[in-house]
């Protein structure tokens, strides 16, 4: 299995906060969305993706509770709450700062 | 808004942390279930890519990283590492403590000694100094008093006469009400007996003022006050309503018999309100008293009525004071306080209730104990520290161990609080126990010194209970204790460098690692001279207190005090007027003298060693006082029989006889210390005296001859001041009818009480006994404040010196285990066992030596704080402090022996081998 690059820190935060944004999606929906919507490019490790998750619900931005899947079988899923989204919102803008102030630099350096 | 936030993620993570705790096996399932059904989707995917499955399974546990990393890490991210770490130190901690018995048991009762005694003194301090008296509002309750301001003497205060009363009610704003009391001993009268009943005379608005509440009826009105004389009424208490009177439901409108006098209930108040007295048991309004109790209680010009007040709501008690200052001068210039001189400055001021209940020697008695106390309980922090100082020399292995594989010190330390927490928990909750139990066993001994104060008739309400603070007081102290005991010996056990050790036990002959033991044996040693010290000071204290106390018991108090019964009779004086009294006298102990057991009896006007005693001003014939006052003697109208009855030598003259009656010459008769102080050198028999008080004595005129001289009585209580001046004349020429009798007896005086009761009834049927005690009784009961203290420290000091004795053992012993191998070398070379004795015994007396010598500075440094409780006794007296050092040597001396010798015991072949 090739190691795609690795996340740069702190994005996994704000990949998850807007992955539940959309919707409540369990712990094994989440890895699989996460490869599905960045074809491949993003792959967490199973490792980190679940002590990541509690840690945004000790932070009070996610809520967990147990529902049945698709499948009928019991799991664990994640929502996000109100001051989720707050924090969702404050997250993205940082990244899309960060990532316009890489990208001109970046592009800078091609000129 | 981040306030907010922040507290949310606290609350989260403080669920977190209780989840961990106490639903442990839930959130394992929660985290097992979540990694679990993430595993079985994997295994599911790689199933369909065509694996095998069981190929599949494992390849997804391994993509996995392994279940267990991941719950541990989840763990980590709840935060909740801490409470792990403690509930596994815990574990660890109670494992060790109980393969460890014999330590783990020396230190919980060590310390639980100490915080059972803690707990106690402060239950017996928080009842008498803190815990408010038990009326509604009590902080606006104030105790009014007049104030006499002597240039050079102390500042006194007074009572009120009911006239000055009056004036002060009716000029004060600062209060919602003043309300007058005083506290009397009435006679309940019914069908077939009479018995002594404790009640306040009171103004109407008393009961409002101290706000009582009714069971049943009503409060007296200003017109129960004013139609007092002829339909006087009566409250009774809860407690005589339901003893007395079957918790009738039509008491209301009864009458009752209340020294001769027939009164209607009109109200029962609710049960525990005893007034301001602590022991009321009834209430009469002050217009009913001078029918029943004195004839003239509202006109008299003494000072015997305490005034309550309570403070209008906003009112601070400097304003309401400020006030009063100038309204007690109006008051003494209308209503001139006796005996005036134009030095003194009369005024008024209040004091807050609490402050006015407790006796000054009792609460520093009290604190001085609490002191004690605490010494104690540092005394057994010690001795714990000391214990586990010895105990981490024994694991030190373990620890350098965990300390090579990479545990951090803190954590270790950490570790060894915890194991110290457990201890003092388990102490803890022992010593509340011990607490929570004596607390309700020891009494505080009512005090009987009150009238010194501020002689107002306050109760003390000093009843310990058992109640949350006392438990909470428990714990906090456990709390404390930990970091008092545990902390050093942890910090200690972690310093050990970790390679000295590793190689460590077996190598002891090192130089490195005896100059190690002997810096570790120091601080054990420190400990120890501290204790020694502390037990100096305590011992100290002690000793001081029980000499006091001894001698305070062995004064001779001139008088023989075996086979003596003591009663007060007390007539209603408006029954029994002064011109009537001798003769009542007269017939009461002609009866009681009837009685078979009964050698003689007397009356005087208050019996030796109480505060009850009577003065009035004295003048000498042909000698006036001029610009002084006139001295205050105390003043005894006694029978013919008085002192051969007491067995009081007469020293010259002669003693009173039949013939000095009525109408006869007045006489009088001196004690020495009178003798000596108003004529030295001079033979006092035949001078004339006259005294302020008792209208026969009156003026020049009706002067006594002093015909006699007695041997000196102890009338006041013993507190080191010198006897008194005491004047007596013969009950036939004065007397009041309310008197204490006296009543030498055959044998046992109690014996006697039934056949002298039956014996007063025969004079007057309305008659009861009060206050009836023998002798010896009065005697002990008037030191019984200081047996209280001193048996209290006695028990303290006897405590800490255990402690202190085990604590050398502790230290000689491992001292001795040490240098068993040595021990063994010089006897096997042939050292004789004396040598050897006293080679150990030389540390620890030099320990000893220097604990004492501390401890003494200290104790002498103190020895101001004991000073005034001591009784003919100096605080740095040369017998106690030979006492106490002689005590210290010899328990230190016999500690340290014992362990010697039983290393001595063993053979040294066997030392040798195994050391």
């Amino acid at each position: 299995m090739s190691r795609p690059s690795d996340l740069v820190q702190g994005t996994l935060d704000l990949l998850l906060l807007k992955l539940l944004a959309l919707e409540p999606l369990n712990g094994w929906a989440i890895s699989l969305r996460l490869k599905q919507l960045s074809s491949d490019e993003l792959q967490v490790s199973d490792g980190s993706l679940y002590p990541a998750l509690h840690k945004l619900e000790q932070q009070g931005w996610v809520t967990a509770e147990w529902r049945m899947t698709e499948n009928n079988r019991r799991a664990r899923y994640y929502s996000l709450t109100r001051s989720g989204r707050g924090q969702l919102k404050h997250e993205a803008d940082e990244w899309a700062r960060l990532s316009a102030a890489i990208s001109r630099v970046v592009a800078l350096q091609k000129a | 808004m981040e306030f907010v936030r922040t507290a949310r993620v606290a609350a989260l993570r403080v669920r977190a942390m209780l989840r961990t705790l106490f639903d442990r096996r839930a959130l394992k399932r929660d985290f097992h279930d979540e990694l679990d059904e993430h595993l079985t989707q994997l295994t599911a995917q790689y199933v369909a890519r065509g694996m095998p499955p069981d190929v599949a399974r494992r390849d997804a546990e391994r993509a996995m990283d392994g279940m267990l990393r991941q719950q541990e890490a989840m763990r980590d991210t709840l935060g909740v590492r801490l409470v792990d770490d403690f509930v596994r130190d815990l574990k660890y901690g109670v494992g060790s403590l109980r393969r460890t018995p014999a330590f783990t048991v020396m230190g919980i009762a060590t310390l639980a000694i100490g915080i059972g005694a803690s707990t106690t003194m402060f239950g017996l301090v928080h009842s008498a100094m803190f815990r408010s008296p038990p009326f509604e509002e009590v902080e606006r309750l104030v105790l009014l008093n007049m104030v006499q301001r002597t240039p050079d003497g102390p500042e006194r205060r007074l009572l009120w006469s009911w006239p000055r009363f009056r004036l002060l009610e009716s000029s004060v704003r600062a209060y919602d009400a003043v309300a007058s009391t005083s506290s009397v001993t009435l006679t309940l009268t019914r069908a077939d007996d009479a018995e002594p009943l404790q009640a306040e005379v009171v103004s109407s608005r008393y009961l409002s003022v101290m706000r009582a509440r009714f069971t049943l009826g009503r409060n007296f009105t200003a017109e129960d006050d004013m139609q007092a004389a002829t339909q006087p009424t009566v409250i009774l208490s809860h407690a005589v309503w339901q003893d007395r009177l079957g918790a009738a439901s039509d008491v209301l409108g009864r009458s009752v018999v209340l020294n001769g006098t027939t009164f209607t209930v009109i109200g029962v108040t609710s049960a525990g309100f005893q007034g301001i007295s602590g022991v009321a048991r009834a209430w009469i309004p002050a217009g009913a008293a001078s029918r029943a109790v004195h004839p003239s209680y509202q006109t008299i010009d003494d000072n015997f009525i305490t005034v309550v007040g309570r403070l209008r709501e906003g009112v601070r008690f400097t304003e309401a004071n400020t006030e009063l200052a100038v309204i007690g001068e109006r008051i003494h210039a209308a209503q001139p306080v006796e005996p005036d001189t134009p030095r003194d400055v009369f005024t008024a001021a209040a004091m807050t209730l609490n402050d006015a209940r407790l006796d000054a020697r009792t609460a520093r008695g009290l604190w001085l104990l609490a002191g004690a106390t605490l010494v104690l309980l540092l005394v057994a922090c010690v001795n714990v520290a000391s214990l586990l100082l010895g105990r981490a020399a024994t694991r030190r292995r373990e620890i350098a161990i965990r300390l090579a594989l990479g545990a951090s010190r803190s954590r270790l330390v950490r570790q060894l609080l915890t194991e110290s927490a457990v201890i003092a928990a388990i102490a803890g909750v022992l010593g509340a126990i011990v607490g929570a139990w004596a607390t309700t066993v020891i009494h505080i001994p009512a005090t009987i010194t009150r009238s010194r104060g501020s002689s107002a008739a306050v109760g003390e309400f000093a009843l310990p209970v058992v109640d949350w603070r006392i438990l909470s007081f428990a714990v906090v102290l456990s709390a404390c204790t930990v970091v008092l005991f545990g902390l050093l010996p942890a910090l200690q056990a972690t310093r050990a460098t970790i390679v000295g050790d590793l190689k460590g036990a077996t190598s002891a002959a090192s130089a490195k690692q005896s100059a190690r033991w002997k810096a570790r044996f120091g601080l054990r040693e420190a400990a120890v001279t501290v204790q020694l010290a502390l037990s100096v000071v305590l011992l100290m204290g002690c000793g001081l207190l029980l000499t006091s106390y001894v001698r305070l018991r062995d004064t001779q108090l001139g008088f023989d005090s075996s086979r003596m019964l003591t009663f007060m009779l007390r007539p209603s004086e408006a029954k029994y007027a002064t011109s009537t009294a001798p003769a009542f006298i007269a017939r009461i102990l002609s009866e009681i003298e009837r009685v078979p057991g009964v050698q003689s009896a007397t009356v005087d006007g208050c019996a030796p060693l109480s505060v009850q005693c009577a003065s009035a001003s004295m003048h000498i014939v042909g000698r006036p006082w001029g610009n002084e006052d006139a001295p205050l003697v105390l003043r005894h109208y006694v029978a013919p029989s008085h002192f051969r009855t007491l067995g009081v030598d007469v020293v010259r003259g002669r003693a009173f006889s039949e013939l000095d009656r009525a109408g006869r010459p007045h006489v009088a008769i001196i004690n020495e210390a009178a003798a000596s102080r108003f004529w030295p050198g001079e033979n006092a028999i035949g001078k004339r005296v006259w005294f302020d008080a008792a209208a026969t004595f009156a003026s020049a005129d009706s002067s006594a001859e002093i015909v006699g001289v007695v041997q000196d009585v102890t009338y006041q209580p013993l507190d080191g001041s010198p006897v008194q001046p005491d004047f007596f004349t013969p009950y036939a020429q004065f007397t009041y009818a309310s008197r204490m009798v006296l009543v030498r007896t055959e044998g046992d005086p109690t014996r006697a009480i039934a056949g002298v009761a039956a014996a007063v009834r025969r004079v007057d049927p309305e008659l009861a006994l009060f206050d009836v005690m023998s002798m010896e009784d009065r005697a002990s009961q008037s030191w019984s404040k200081q047996r209280f203290q001193t048996a209290l420290l006695t028990t303290i000091a006897g405590i800490a010196l255990a402690l202190a004795v085990a604590g050398v053992y502790g230290v000689t012993a491992y001292l001795v285990a040490s240098r068993a191998r040595e021990i063994g070398v010089r006897m096997a070379l042939g050292a004789r066992t004396i040598h050897i004795v006293t080679a150990s015994l030389g540390s620890t007396i030099k320990l000893a030596l220097l604990g004492s010598a501390l401890g003494l500075a200290v104790a002498l440094a103190l020895s101001r704080v004991v000073t005034t409780m001591l009784y003919e006794t100096s605080a740095v007296e040369p017998t106690v402090l030979a006492g106490v050092a002689l005590t210290m040597m010899g328990v230190v001396v016999v500690a340290s022996v014992v362990p010697v010798r039983r290393a001595l015991r063993v053979d040294p072949a066997i030392t040798l081998r195994d050391g």
